[in-house]
Parts: C-alpha cells; sequence; structure tokens
C-alpha cells in the first residue's frame, strides 16, 4: 500500500448521539476526493439522505481540509465546512463554508484531515482533540458564553497553541444567520446553528504532530519559493494600487497598498510599509493593508499589523487599535478582520455624520466586530446589512413590528449613524428576542417569507444584491459578465468563488489580461472590460467552469480561492504570467502522487460534479435549468435605459445568457435540456454509482 | 513536554528568577553539577588510561538570529520554513524557531487572556530563538553523550544525530525550552543556522527576522523555565578543571 | 579565528570565553532583502549614485550628479562638466541598467532600471514640466490602456504630491485649451471627480466606470 505525503491519514467520526468516536483512512476512503469539499460532498451524499434538515440530528457536519494543509505551501490556511445550510430557500441543499485562522493546520498536526460530527448530544458539549486523545466534554459551563470566552476556557485548559473554534448565543439559539469561528477573527458563516443543533459548542484542536512531504524536500522549497515568487498582494492583484517606482501599470482598484510613506501607524514605533518591489519576498506582508483599503488613508494610523492563517504571507486581516472606542462604548481598543467581517457594522447604516470618510467609519466597524465576532452572527456577504436597511427605509420593519417592539428600537441613532444602536440590535439577533431579530435572523430566504414579501420584489432592486434562495450575488454578472453570471447560478449559496474575479481585478490592462487569458481559456474573448461586455464566447464558459473546478480545487486541497488561482504574476519579465499548474504541482510534491494539471483538474471536475448531483437529488428534481440556474431580474435591466453589449452597462441580455448556459452545460457534458449531468458525465467523473442512484429516482437526464 | 498553561511565567525577568536563571543560570547549573562532582582524582586515572574527555565548548558562534517581536504577523512560515526545508516534513513543534507557543497570548501564557501579547493581546508575537549560547553551553554540557557539538561554518551549537540516544537532558537544560525533541528519529533537534543561510530569515515575509554577528543575548532574554538537567559527573570533572572551588 | 580549545591552566583565555565577542566576524553579512546598490557593469561612483536615486524613487539630473561627485565644493563642478558628460555616455554603454531620459527643456535625468520602471521615470520627468501635460497624458494613458477614468485626488497622493487647489485649478486651466479639449469629467454619486479622454471613453462608459471605481468595487468587496 503507496504511503503518501501531504494526508495526516484519517478521518475522526465523532457521534454526539453516543459520545463515541473513531477513525478511518482518509487515502483509503477519500482519496479521489481530496480532502475539504470533496470529502464533505461524499459524506452528505454517502449519509445523509434527501428531504434531512438541517437541524436534524440526521445533517453531519464535516471540517474538512486538505493535503497542503498545514504546509509551507503558500494560502493553504483554510478549512472547508460542509453541511445542509439553513438559510438556503426554500428547501435547504448542502452547500459549505469555510474558515481561516490557524484550525485547518492544527488539525493537520494532530493527525485528522476531516472531523465529521454526526447526531446530537443531549447536553451542551465540547469536543476536545489533542493528538490522538479525542474526548467529547461537558460544555454546560461554556454554553451561554461567547466566542472569545469559550475560546480563552477552552485554551486554559489545552494551552496556548491551542486552537478553539467555537460558536457565539447566535449559534446556540439555532438562528440560521450564525456562524463558527476560529483564531479570533475568522469565520465559517452559516454553520453555527448547525452545531448548536447538535448541542456542540466548540471544537479544540491541539497538534504536535507533522505533515510529511511526500517528495523531495529540495524539490518543494524550489516550488514553495517558486509559487512564492509569482505572488501579488490580497485576491492575487499584480499591479500596485498607486504609481510605484519599480512598476510598469497601477490600477487605483487593488489592493497593493503598501508604499513610501505609508506605515502601520499603531505599531511601537511605527513600522513603513515601503514600495514592496515584487521580487523581495521579505516584504510580501507589507503589499496589503485590508483596513486601509476599504476604510481609506485614515486607517493606516490605527493599524498595528496584518494578520491572518497559517503559512499565509498575504496577511488579509488587519489588527487596528484604536483606543478612543475602549472608553467611548466600553469595548477592547483592538480589532482585526478582513472585508465583510471588518465591515460587518458600517454596512449597516445609510450615511455618518461625518460623511463616509470620516472616523464614524471606523469606530462603527469595530463596534460591528466587537459584537458580531463574539455573538457569532452571520452577515451572509452583507445580505443581513443590506437588507436591514431596505426593510427599515420602506417601512417593512415599522409595519411588521408592533408599537411597543418598533419603540424598542432607538431609530433615531440608527438614522444619525450612530454605532451604538448595534448594541441593540446584535444581541437581540443572537438571541432571538423579538419579531424584528427572529426575521432577520433566518436569513433572507425565510424572512421575505415570514414578512409575506415577495422574493421577486428582491430580485428587481438593484443595490441589494440579491440573487437566488435567499443569498446575494459574489462577484456576478455586474463585473465579470457572463462568467459570473454562469458561476452564481451554481451554488446553493452565494457561491464564494473568486477565482474569476481575482484575475478581473488584479490590475493589468485590458490587453495584457487578453493576452494572458487566450493562454489559459484559448480566445482573447474570454475577458471583457468591464462595462463593455460582449456576446457570449465559448472561452467564457472555459473560463466560468475553470473558475468553479479550481474553487472546489482549492477547497479540497486546502488553498486559499480568494488568493488562487495565479495565472496572473506581478512579474514584467514573465509577460504577468503566473502559472496555472502551481496547483498541480504542490499537490504531487506534497503528497508524491504526480498528477498533472488536466488531471488534478478532473478530480475537481468530479468534485463539482457531486456537488451538482447532491443538489439534485435532494431537490427532487433535474430540473436544473428552469428551477435552480436562476437569474434574478436586475441582471436584464439597467436603470438608465442602456441595451445589453453597449458600453457603460453590465446589463445582461436574456437570450445571450441562455446561450451562456448552454456552453457551459456543453462544457461540462451536461445536458442541455435541464442543465443536469449525463449518466455519461457521471461514469466519466468516476461517479458511476452516482448515475445508478440518481437514475433510481428518475434524475437523469435523457 | 509541553509548554504547559500551569506554568506561571509572571515572576521571569531579565534578572531571572534568583539564582536559578538569567545570567546566572549556566552558573548556577554548574554549580547544582559540581556538587555532584567526583572529584579530580577520581577522573586522573580515566584521563590517564586515554579516556576521552568530555566536550566542553568554549568557541563562540559565528552568527545568531534575532526576531522583531513588532513586525511579527503570526503566519509561522518561519516554522514550517525550518521544519520543511530541513527535515522534509511541516512540524511547528519541531522547529528550531518557535513561535506558536507565544502566537496567541504571548510568552506569560494563556492567563494573560487579552492583557498579554499576541494576537489576543497587543498583537507582539515574541519569536523564540536559540541565543546560540557562550560558554558555557547548557545544553551541549547537559548531554551525557557529547551530541551536541560546534559545526562549520558559523559554529553553531549542533546536534549529532550518530551520537545523541534521545535522553532528553538537553530538552530540560536549555532555560528558554528552545530544544525540539523528533518523534519520527527519537532525537533531539536544535538550530545550527542552516549552516549560515538560515531558513527562517529566508522565509518571513514580514523581515522581521534577521541574521547577525552573534552576540550575548543570555542576559538579555528572559528565560522560560528553570533548567531540571543534571551534568554528568565526566562533565563536572571537567568544569572543575577551571572553575576551582 | 581563534579556537578555545580547553586547556587545562590557561584561565585567562577562559575568562575571555564569556564575553560578548565583537568585531570577530566582519565578514558577516546582514541577510536582509536585497541589496540593490551593486549593479552590473564596473563599479563607478556615479553609477552608484544614480542607482541610490532610483532606490529612493527618484531621477537624477546630470548637475545632481555632477554637484554629488564634486562632494559640493563650489566651482569644481563646472570644470568637470564636460568629464562628467562623458563618464556619464560610458557608463549608460557599458551598464545594462543605467538609463537616461530627457526632459523637453532638455534636462538630461538618469535612473536605474534595477529598481525603476520606464514608466515611472517618465511619470517623473513629466511631473517636472507642466503639470495641466502631465495629467493630460495619465488620463489619456488611463484611459485607452486599462481601460478607466482617473480620480482628480489622486494626483495629491505621491509620487504626484500637487496640492488639492494646484489640481483643480490646473484642471480648470487645461477646460480652456484646445490641446486639452478631448479631457473631460465626470462626477460620481459620492460627488467625486474623474478625469477621462474622450479620445478613448465615450461619457456614458467613463461615468460608468468611475461610479465602479468609486462606489461599485466597495459595495463588492
Amino acid at each position: 500500500m503507496k504511503t503518501y505525503g501531504g494526508w495526516a491519514g484519517k478521518v475522526l467520526r465523532v457521534d454526539l448521539s453516543t459520545g463515541r468516536s473513531r477513525t478511518e483512512e482518509t487515502v483509503d476512503k477519500y482519496k479521489d476526493y481530496l480532502g475539504g469539499t470533496g470529502i464533505g460532498y461524499k459524506v452528505m451524499w454517502d449519509e445523509v439522505p434527501a428531504g434531512t434538515k438541517p437541524h436534524d440530528p440526521g445533517n453531519k457536519i464535516i471540517f474538512a481540509v486538505g493535503p497542503l494543509a498545514g504546509t509551507g505551501a503558500p494560502c493553504n490556511g483554510r478549512i472547508a465546512i460542509t453541511t445542509l445550510w439553513p438559510t438556503c430557500a426554500p428547501k435547504p441543499l448542502v452547500a459549505t463554508g469555510h474558515m481561516g485562522g490557524h484550525f485547518a493546520a492544527e488539525l493537520k498536526y494532530a493527525g485528522y484531515d476531516a472531523i465529521v460530527i454526526e447526531g446530537k448530544a443531549d447536553h451542551p458539549v465540547w469536543l476536545s482533540v489533542a493528538d490522538g486523545k479525542v474526548e467529547v466534554k461537558d460544555g454546560r459551563h461554556l454554553w451561554g458564553e461567547g466566542i472569545r470566552r469559550t475560546t480563552a476556557a477552552i485554551s486554559q485548559i489545552m494551552g496556548p497553541e491551542a486552537v478553539v473554534a467555537a460558536i457565539g448565543p447566535a449559534g446556540e439559539n439555532l438562528v440560521p444567520m450564525s456562524n463558527v469561528m476560529n483564531s479570533i477573527s475568522h469565520s465559517a458563516g452559516g454553520a453555527g446553528s448547525v452545531m448548536g443543533s447538535k448541542n456542540l459548542k466548540a471544537i479544540g484542536v491541539r497538534g504536535t504532530g507533522s505533515v510529511r512531504i511526500g517528495g523531495n524536500k529540495d524539490e518543494w522549497e524550489k516550488l514553495v519559493k517558486y509559487h512564492l515568487s509569482l505572488l501579488g498582494a490580497n485576491n492575487q492583484h499584480v499591479v500596485p494600487n498607486a504609481p510605484q517606482p519599480w512598476a510598469e501599470f497601477w490600477s487605483p482598484g487593488t489592493r497593493w497598498v503598501g508604499s513610501k510613506g505609508r506605515a502601520w501607524g499603531a505599531a511601537a514605533p511605527p513600522i513603513e510599509t515601503g514600495t514592496c518591489e515584487p521580487h523581495n519576498l521579505n516584504r510580501i506582508a507589507y503589499r496589503t493593508n485590508n483596513a486601509a483599503f476599504y476604510l481609506g488613508d485614515a486607517a493606516w494610523q490605527y493599524t498595528v499589523r496584518g494578520n491572518g492563517c497559517t503559512g499565509c504571507p498575504i496577511r488579509c486581516h488587519t489588527m487596528v487599535k484604536m483606543p478612543a472606542v475602549a472608553s467611548k462604548y466600553g469595548i477592547s481598543e483592538m480589532g482585526q478582520n478582513t472585508c465583510m467581517g471588518l465591515l460587518f457594522g458600517w454596512v449597516f447604516f445609510k450615511s455618518f455624520p461625518a460623511g463616509l470618510d470620516g472616523r464614524a467609519n471606523m469606530e462603527t466597524c469595530m463596534v460591528g466586530m466587537h459584537l458580531a465576532d463574539d455573538l457569532g452572527i452571520w452577515c451572509n456577504y452583507g445580505q443581513l446589512q443590506r437588507d436591514f436597511q431596505k426593510l427599515y427605509y420602506e417601512g417593512h420593519i415599522k409595519a411588521k413590528l408592533g408599537e411597543k417592539e418598533f419603540k424598542s428600537y432607538s431609530w433615531d441613532k440608527y438614522e444619525k449613524g450612530d454605532p451604538s444602536f448595534l448594541f441593540e440590535l446584535l444581541p437581540r439577533i443572537a438571541a432571538k428576542e423579538g419579531e424584528l431579530a427572529c426575521a432577520l435572523g433566518l436569513g433572507t430566504g425565510y424572512l421575505l417569507e415570514r414578512w409575506s414579501i415577495s422574493e421577486a420584489e428582491w430580485g428587481k432592486d438593484h443595490d441589494l444584491a440579491y440573487w437566488k434562495m435567499g443569498h446575494p450575488k459574489h462577484h456576478s454578472c455586474e463585473e465579470v459578465g457572463q462568467c459570473g453570471t454562469l458561476i452564481n447560478l451554481m451554488y446553493n449559496r452565494d457561491p464564494q468563488c473568486h477565482s474569476h474575479v481575482n484575475f478581473i481585478r488584479n490590475g493589468l490592462p485590458l490587453q495584457v489580461q487578453k493576452k494572458l487569458a487566450a493562454e489559459i481559456w484559448g480566445a482573447p474573448e474570454a475577458v471583457d472590460a468591464i462595462g463593455a461586455y460582449t456576446p457570449m464566447h465559448p472561452s467564457k464558459a472555459r473560463m466560468a467552469k475553470w473558475s468553479v473546478l479550481r474553487k472546489e480545487l482549492h477547497d479540497s486541497l486546502s488553498l486559499c480561492n480568494w488568493m488562487g488561482p495565479w495565472v496572473a504574476s506581478p512579474l514584467k519579465e514573465r509577460g504577468y504570467r503566473g502559472d496555472d499548474s502551481l496547483e498541480s504541482m504542490l499537490y504531487s510534491v506534497a503528497t508524491g502522487d504526480k498528477l498533472d494539471r488536466q488531471e488534478l483538474d478532473r478530480v475537481a471536475e468530479r468534485i463539482f460534479v457531486l456537488h451538482r448531483a447532491l443538489t439534485i437529488r435532494d431537490m427532487g428534481t433535474k430540473e436544473m435549468r428552469a428551477r435552480h440556474d436562476l437569474i434574478p431580474e436586475w441582471a436584464f435591466e439597467d436603470e438608465s435605459g442602456k441595451a445589453p453589449f453597449t458600453k457603460g452597462t453590465t446589463r445582461m441580455d436574456r437570450k445571450d445568457v441562455e446561450t451562456a448556459k448552454d456552453m457551459f452545460y456543453d462544457e461540462l457534458g451536461w445536458d442541455r435540456a435541464t442543465g443536469a449531468p449525463t449518466a455519461e458525465a457521471y461514469r466519466k467523473a468516476g461517479m458511476g454509482d452516482v448515475a445508478i442512484e440518481l437514475d433510481r429516482r428518475n434524475l437523469l437526464p435523457g | 513536554m509541553g509548554s504547559g498553561c500551569e506554568r506561571d511565567r509572571s515572576s521571569s525577568s531579565a534578572s531571572g528568577l534568583a539564582g536559578a536563571v538569567g545570567l546566572c543560570s549556566r552558573r548556577q547549573f554548574l554549580k547544582v553539577g559540581g556538587l555532584s562532582v567526583i572529584g579530580m582524582s577520581a577522573l586522573g586515572p580515566l584521563l590517564a588510561r586515554g579516556a576521552v574527555k568530555p566536550l566542553i565548548i568554549m568557541e563562540q558562534a559565528q552568527g545568531i538570529v534575532i526576531g522583531d517581536p513588532t513586525k511579527c504577523v503570526g503566519c509561522r512560515r518561519c516554522e514550517l520554513a525550518c521544519t520543511e526545508f530541513n527535515d522534509g516534513k511541516a512540524a511547528p513543534t519541531l522547529a528550531r524557531i518557535k513561535v506558536d507557543r507565544n502566537l496567541n497570548f504571548g510568552p506569560k501564557g494563556v492567563f494573560a487572556g487579552q492583557r498579554g501579547q499576541g494576537n489576543w493581546g497587543n498583537g507582539l508575537v515574541v519569536q523564540d530563538l536559540c541565543k546560540q549560547c557562550p560558554h558555557p553551553v547548557p545544553c551541549a554540557d547537559a548531554c551525557p553523550n557529547d551530541a551536541i557539538v560546534v559545526a562549520p561554518p558559523v559554529k553553531a551549537r549542533v546536534v549529532d544525530p550518530d551520537k545523541c540516544t534521545g535522553c532528553k537532558m538537553c530538552l530540560r537544560a536549555c532555560p528558554w525550552e528552545m530544544i525540539s525533541f523528533d518523534q519520527d528519529s527519537g532525537k533531539a533537534t536544535k538550530c545550527n543556522l542552516c549552516g549560515g543561510k538560515p531558513k527562517c530569515v529566508e522565509a518571513c515575509p514580514a523581515q522581521s527576522l534577521t541574521y547577525l554577528p552573534w552576540r550575548d543575548l543570555t542576559d538579555k532574554v528572559p528565560v522560560r523555565t528553570a533548567p531540571l538537567a543534571a551534568l554528568s559527573p565526566e562533565k563536572s570533572a571537567a568544569c572543575q578543571e577551571c572553575h576551582k572551588r | 579565528m581563534k579556537l578555545f580549545a580547553l586547556k587545562a591552566g590557561s584561565p585567562g583565555l577562559l575568562r575571555r570565553a564569556g564575553r560578548e565577542y565583537k568585531g570577530l566576524v566582519g565578514s558577516m553579512k546582514e541577510t536582509r532583502g536585497t541589496d540593490a546598490l551593486e549593479g552590473p557593469g564596473p563599479v563607478d561612483e556615479a553609477a552608484a549614485i544614480i542607482r541610490r536615486a532610483s532606490e529612493a524613487g527618484l531621477l537624477i539630473s546630470e548637475a545632481e550628479i555632477r554637484r554629488a561627485l564634486a562632494g559640493g565644493q563650489p566651482g569644481a563642478e563646472a570644470d568637470r562638466e564636460a568629464d562628467v558628460r562623458t563618464r556619464l555616455l560610458t557608463l549608460l554603454g557599458e551598464c545594462d541598467d543605467l538609463r537616461e531620459v530627457v526632459a523637453d527643456n532638455g534636462e538630461r535625468s538618469y535612473y536605474s532600471s534595477l529598481s525603476m520602471s520606464e514608466a515611472y521615470a517618465a511619470l517623473l520627468l513629466r511631473r517636472q514640466g507642466d503639470p495641466a501635460r502631465l495629467i493630460a497624458e495619465i488620463v489619456r494613458q488611463d484611459s485607452e490602456v486599462y481601460p478607466r477614468p482617473v480620480p482628480l485626488d489622486m494626483f495629491t497622493h505621491p509620487p504626484f504630491d500637487f496640492t488639492l487647489e494646484e489640481v483643480v485649478q490646473t484642471a480648470a486651466g487645461m477646460a480652456a485649451r484646445e490641446e486639452y479639449s478631448d479631457i473631460e469629467e465626470t462626477r460620481t454619486s459620492t460627488a467625486r471627480l474623474f478625469l477621462y479622454s474622450t479620445l478613448y471613453l465615450e461619457p456614458a462608459y467613463a461615468s460608468m466606470l468611475a461610479e465602479w471605481l468609486d462606489v461599485g468595487q466597495s459595495n463588492n468587496p
């Protein structure tokens, strides 16, 4: 039996109903699915029948990483979480989330590639995984505590190196809009209440073991350094944000913000980021400052340093120190997060007294992080906040709440942009206290149902970002035309796919992007300039397929899809080319199982097709095209009436979108009429058994 | 030997736990060792018969890695480079630069909570690094098999795996708990400065590590523990040659 | 380097053993990133001066090189003018990385491609001249190449470093001039001003792009 590097070797099964745990051999059972979402989908397919609901004891929640997690491969710090999704409407389906931080690596060092949580404990528990010692421990004293105190309490038992993934009161109270978090700021939205439904408060992991590199260690060192040499800044933006001496190009939209004169102002003493020339691999961590990127230059003075996942040099989280908020709001002066986590509090408000660039922005972010990251509330990529604004300003909240409840909120504070309003709102969401809190906590899909608002109304709004099935778009047609649209059809929540947008926003001029696109996806027509879309083209279908396959690949290998793939680089001497084979090279050397790019992409396709099979099975229909792969009305409209394919609009054309679906399904070998994989497609993906099962249920096309 | 949250390190300081750590640590260590000495007379016949004299390292190292905690971004690529590129496996517990144990709460450990250092405190991440101690070298002196030697090209103190028996005496001797133990090989291992091109320094994406000409940091960096190792009688006798009581 | 072998009866040596040993390791180099002061070609002070300036993100003029070589001694410069020019010409031939750029007024400046790109050097050169010409060139280039409009406030940041008044005045002045008739402005919903060139971008497109850059991208984090 060949032994591989990379994988830790064991999948841990914990049955909370019995309190017993056992292990399986990862490679024997799951090698063809790699890890991460691959293992997640396989377990859900094999073991969780259609019709199971997210909070049923029969639902399972799979925390899984891949062979690269815990190694020195850049950007490998994420763990995928697969389960039935509580916010997926009108019927919960399988979806995935991820969390960064140190949990993924620690799990590998403890000797596990995955933890499958089954059943339901009859009282609150927490799971302790210390190398080979697995214990289901009494969690009653932790139940009701915030995520931070839970982490402290478990760390006191397991040691300072332990990594704790915990839910807050929101997850405990089965609020669908809840998350699980580790390492202070790293959250996996949507999974919190599933843990809560199983009475699982937290998982603490301590691992003193190792991840073996299957191949030659010198080759591995060269490969890792090669990968590092191709890195840009966060989201693999390969061009700096402003003109830099070393750079040929620049782009105000990129996250490469480090430059001379900009410093981590709250470090003691401050540390200048400098020009971050791309060949200097010792300064990769200074390129990105997402607090400054999102909140403006004012954030530099509050920046202590970057932070993030194990092994990642990018540091997309920013640690900020704002002494003023401590006395003003009674919260910690320290805060850290990135992206929506950072903006959680801010996005609730329509305006601030000092304008959008005022210092109030940062204070609101601090208050938001303080509350949300302890209560464990999920934002659903900002949909919670956008819904809240619309519901308030269009009178829905006033109409739906009784007078007493409506008066119990300080709406004057909300309208004024006073962050202290969040102290009234967020704890109540976590506690399901009152009609407003309960409705918001359901997620958009079930909120609309509860308040008798038509989904169509949400789908018409251009600013709401709503897409379908209770979730928002995530990098769709507003930026990446047909490719973005296709990606957003495929999933049962927002797709969390960045393969495409990382490329489009990398800052390179259009002609350079087109040149690279031709090499990667077959033709320069694969990419359009934003707002200057052209009709559908087969290369766009290839790009869309590549995007979702690489997302699943990253989620299964453990690579960060917010950074990869790495098909562009900041290096002029390479023509700004990255390397499309990085994933397969890393996989091959880490495990010792040599697969080239196409071979590994076929494994990714298997994982992606299995997700499709799960969706079909659990929806009980093969009519994906008609009933699942849906596009909201706003995508087909332009507020100033411009026609599709004219410059200045991102409006999609209905016929063209149908062509896009045709080409995309063709590219995957799926049936055009239904959008469902054919029996042949399943067999080619090595899942003949799936085809048989679906055939039995009459869910195969043709 | 875990870092043990149950140990409270709040009393550690540059001046040390009186008499047991800091500048005194290595001398105190010798005193303790010297108490069990057999005596020069006992060693004499051994030497006269041509027995090999115990190795007492006298040479200075030529290089040292230092860390700037204000720049450490807690990515742990140093630990990964140290072990992957040297041992062919990613093993932070084995790493000879130690960051993980200070990452969350700082050197004072978990009870520092949000008032300490690290990710949960003020953000500072202290990188624990081998001081490449000058004489007396605690780990080398504690080794009953003279398995810790001075190695070219930069005179780092290095575990010779051919001589190491895995007794772990060196782990207990280091006041900064810098020696690692490789479960797979059953041997101790420590920082060897990667032959003069330290991989951790090369790997750090925040330029928080620097490789410098050696300087004595043994009285500048607070210790983590009271060393618990004992000198072998042969080593104690050798010490007596210079440090007469 | 001396070896401190254990010798019975040599207390002097041993007393020194515990001290910090400075000066022993003069040949040691700090390992800290890249050292760009060295480059291809013969070691030459003028070359080093140019490379240091580029490292700092600056062009350096022939006059400044002369001053630096003269070591700040007045009068020494004029004598060496011809020497310096010859020297620079030679260096340009011998050193792959050293480049020359010429401003409209004929003034020559130098940079090293080891740490400065041609684009940046051109930008700096333009920065030395007419602000209107600089703004127009950047706006036209961005409108054509990326394509995108340019936020006016970008010119208040490095390496442009104009004041807001200067930028606003310059832009206002450009509106009246024939040679800048293609430079137009558009305002986003946050009232932020962008400039674009009608040679490459239609007004509706430029306006949409400006709104995307200013507001849309932040709404799609």
